[in-house]
């Protein structure tokens, strides 16, 4: 019996020896294998760490750069408008500078047309005015000398008369007359005979 | 015989320098019936400006036989 129990102690501490090894094994495998996966717990977590680490500075980069380039697309955006900006004032200042000469020429050929025609009028007008002064003038001229001539006449014809009207005896007069009277009717009929 | 009215006469007027007395009037009034016929009307008119010599007016025509017409034509 004893050697039963014995044995079966024996068979109990091989057993225990055993379970206790094996779960000293396991232990130890549990141990080794949880190390290990700690290990490789915290190399995965520090390689994410790292990967998440390097993904945001990669993000960072990408937004830097994106950053970057956008303001330097701003800024060029903003040095092409401004540029384009300058040609369109440019070439509206042309276009305007060229409006205006040509609206000035236009303005300047108008003008001088108006002022050749109001010159040749103003000519024409002076030389009307000269015309009708002159012949005025001339009309003025030829009715003082008329008159003149007129008066001279009258003078002389009253000296005449004055002289000779009263010095004329009627016997004379009579003879004179007679004379005078005989050639009438030849005189009436031929070309001395003018319209009464 | 009709009576003749001053227009069926001939009107003939005559301007001398001097009045005539009444025998050259009627001297004056033959002679215009003797050149333009018996119907004849005379007319005597005074200008002394003539000086002398005649100025006759006749049927619309009339000739200048003044002395003053001839001085004048002479001399102005």
């Amino acid at each position: 019996m004893g050697n039963l129990i014995e044995q079966w102690i024996l068979d109990q501490n091989f057993a225990f020896i055993s379970v206790s090894a094996l779960a000293f094994v396991l232990l130890f495998a549990y141990g080794f294998t949880a190390g290990k996966l700690e290990r490789l717990q915290n190399k995965i977590n520090k390689s994410q760490g790292q990967k998440q680490k390097d993904a945001e500075e990669e993000a960072d980069k990408i937004v830097k750069d994106a950053l970057q380039r956008a303001r330097e697309i701003t800024a060029y955006a903003e040095k092409f408008t401004s540029e384009q900006n300058a040609k369109l004032a440019t070439m509206a200042e042309k276009t305007l500078k060229k409006n205006v000469e040509e609206m000035t020429a236009e303005v300047r050929r108008t003008l001088d047309d108006e002022i050749s025609g109001f010159g040749d009028n103003l000519a024409a007008e002076l030389k009307a005015a000269r015309q009708g002064f002159e012949t005025q003038l001339d009309r003025h001229r030829q009715q003082i000398i008329a008159d003149m001539e007129k008066e001279a006449d009258q003078k002389l014809k009253q000296i005449v008369e004055d002289v000779l009207g009263g010095g004329i005896s009627r016997q004379v007069q009579e003879r004179l007359l007679r004379e005078a009277l005989s050639g009438v009717k030849a005189s009436l009929e031929s070309k001395d005979g003018k319209t009464n | 015989m009709a009576k003749q009215t001053d227009c069926d006469f001939k009107k003939l007027e005559l301007v001398i320098a001097f009045e005539p007395d009444d025998d050259l009037r009627a001297s004056l009034l033959d002679w215009a019936q003797e050149q333009f016929g018996e119907d004849v009307m005379l007319k005597i008119r005074i200008d002394k400006s003539l000086i002398a010599g005649a100025q006759v007016y006749f049927e619309g025509k009339y000739v200048d036989l003044s002395l003053s017409k001839k001085i004048y034509a002479k001399y102005l």
